[in-house]
């Protein structure tokens, strides 16, 4: 073997150790994340059992409480959010793929692809200053409407890819039958595509869960009890945002138990939308 | 005739349009009251100075350059270990693991930014600060919370993303030059060579997108970069982004004559630079897509 040969075996070697070590450091680090929430959140999952969704956090420092109140903000305001999102998302979604030359499914295109390029702070900023300061405080209503904003471009651009991608013969049958165009679309066309819809509402709703920035000055930081859709209440988001940063225990292990709970939902979310749709773009 | 489809889907997308408009109409409208008092000195000086009684000083330079910083730092993580899973993915592992890899970065991609930043802050954080860098700059970070912090977990955070490019690109690499390249003995690294120098625009993409997605990150960095007003000089210190400024003060904003319409002035700024640098991204994505579709033809 000549030093050229040589050389070049030693460098294949160098390169596979370089990209193999990487590789493995993000993996690694994606695994830590994961086994640190189990450690640190199922302990408290199981300790509380039924309690944790039930009762309000225990005061600073003191008994360890509960996740309920902002478990009920979350479920409210996601629900909320994935409902409106998908009822505005779904549509939009369809005159894009339907008249992709119109001027306003044009516009709604570019609009789409603005919010979702937004940093989502300034979805909070913008909800802030258009019903905050009106209705004078924070309130679930506000966050479902920054949450709804967020997931919005998801559900919109799923439906209409999903759409897009049926193939051009069903699309011919589908009009030859001779009924108007909103049968052809609404009843056969849309209905063919239902894992397309579904899969956008699923995303849409796994984004409005695991957002944190947008509901940080819109929903309030209730976390002690559900007040009602016109008064603060909080998510299981901003819940660890905030319990995080205090030096208090029995709030940093709810925090971690809320991080285990919202891991979990958002892996399972995920995951169902990989078994409808196959490889989806996150 | 009338398009009764037509008319029923409008609203909808009337709705998606109007909101975006408002998105940036608001941020426009609101920090005029700072762009009047400052213009682009708001941005230039690094002057924190809050004050109750009379309009106070919200140099926005600190916060500009942390966000510059922070980005670029998750920005060079995150392409980096792109291209090296790319790499490792199509010339070296065996086929078993590279099912597994794609779908541990499908569930990293699926995990909410708040599950990071809460590692970021009770794991990473104090791993850096027993890591003793801190103490290689003058104002080194007693939590471990700093811009070098926030920029890893950042750019942990989108690598999974800009990995997804960066494979998809690999990928659509036209299979009959990946044989010629065998047949000539080529070693791994030699393939990669010759992939990556073809598919280069479709990384540098992935960095644009990458950079304006970092830009924007609040949840993250908000927990990990330390939040101080220093102009930042050494990755160990702790600093702000405009997103973390934006993050803490403005819940209080209210309370000082001029801050809340600065931070929105910087809201504004940081819009302008996330989609600046995405459009470019997006733009480059599609034309290297198209180009790499036009050789396979």
């Amino acid at each position: 073997m000549n030093f050229h040969e040589l050389s070049r075996s030693v460098k294949d070697r160098l390169v596979f150790a370089a990209v193999a070590l990487a590789t493995l450091s993000l993996l690694a680090a994606g695994a830590h994340l994961i086994l640190t929430a189990v450690v640190e959140g199922l302990p408290v999952l199981l300790e509380r059992g039924v309690a944790l969704v039930l009762e309000p956090p225990g005061p600073p420092g003191g008994r360890l409480g509960g996740l309920g109140p902002s478990l009920v903000g979350t479920l409210v305001m996601v629900s909320l959010a994935s409902l409106a999102g998908v009822a505005i998302g779904v549509p939009a979604g369809i005159l894009m793929s339907e008249y992709p030359d119109g001027w306003l499914s044009r516009a709604a295109a570019r609009a789409l692809q603005l919010i979702a390029e937004l940093p989502s702070i300034i979805v909070g900023l913008a909800v802030f200053t258009l019903l905050v300061i009106p209705m004078g405080r924070p309130s679930a209503i506000a966050g479902a409407v920054s949450l709804c904003i967020t997931a919005l471009p998801y559900i919109a651009a799923q439906t209409r890819e999903s759409l897009a991608a049926i193939p051009l013969s069903y699309r011919e049958a589908a009009f030859s039958l001779g009924l108007p165009r909103w049968k052809a679309v609404l009843m056969i066309l849309v209905p063919m595509n239902f894992r397309g819809i579904a899969t956008a509402a699923l995303l849409g709703t796994m984004r409005a869960l695991g957002e944190t920035a947008p509901v940080l000055f819109t929903a309030g930081a209730a976390f002690f009890a559900f007040y009602g859709l016109d008064r603060p209440s909080s998510t299981l988001s901003l819940l660890i945002f905030f319990f995080a940063q205090t030096p208090y225990e029995n709030w940093k292990r709810l925090a971690w138990a809320a991080v285990l709970l919202l891991a979990a939902l958002s892996m399972g979310l995920a995951f169902a939308v990989r078994k409808l749709s196959g490889e989806v773009r996150l | 005739m009338v398009d009764v489809l037509k008319i029923a889907l409008a609203p909808a997308a009337l709705v998606l349009v109007l909101t975006s408009v408002t998105i940036v109409g608001i941020l426009f409208v609101e920090s005029l009251d700072a762009w009047r008092h400052e213009g682009l000195g708001l941005l230039l000086n690094a002057d924190w100075e809050p004050s109750e009684w009379e309009r106070g000083r919200y140099g926005m330079l600190a916060p500009l350059l942390g966000s510059l910083l922070t980005a670029s730092l998750a920005t060079l993580i995150a392409v980096s270990i792109s291209v090296a899973v790319a790499v490792f993915v199509n010339e070296y592992a065996p086929e078993w693991l590279r099912g597994l890899i794609s779908l541990a970065l499908y569930a990293m991609a699926a995990l909410p930014t708040i599950v990071y930043g809460m590692w970021g802050l009770a794991v990473v954080s104090p791993l850096i600060r027993q890591s003793g860098l801190p103490l290689l700059c003058a104002r080194g970070s007693p939590t471990g919370q700093s811009l070098f912090t926030a920029g890893l977990v950042v750019g942990l955070m989108i690598t999974p993303f800009s990995a997804a490019m960066a494979l998809e690109a690999y990928r659509a690499f036209p299979f009959t030059y990946i044989e010629a390249l065998h047949s000539l003995g080529a070693k791994g690294f030699e393939r990669a060579r010759i992939v990556l120098g073809y598919i280069k625009n479709s990384i540098i993409a992935a960095a644009f997108l990458s950079f304006g997605r970092a830009v924007g990150e609040t949840t993250i960095v908000a927990l990990t970069v330390g939040n101080a007003f220093n102009v930042p000089l050494c990755p160990f210190e702790p600093a702000h982004t405009i997103t973390s400024v934006i993050a803490s003060q403005f819940g209080n904003a209210f309370l000082y004559p001029g801050m809340q319409s600065s931070l929105m002035a910087a809201a504004l700024v940081m819009l302008l630079g996330s989609s600046v640098s995405t459009s470019l991204g997006l733009r480059l994505a599609r034309a290297a897509a198209s180009r790499a579709a036009g050789e396979q033809a």
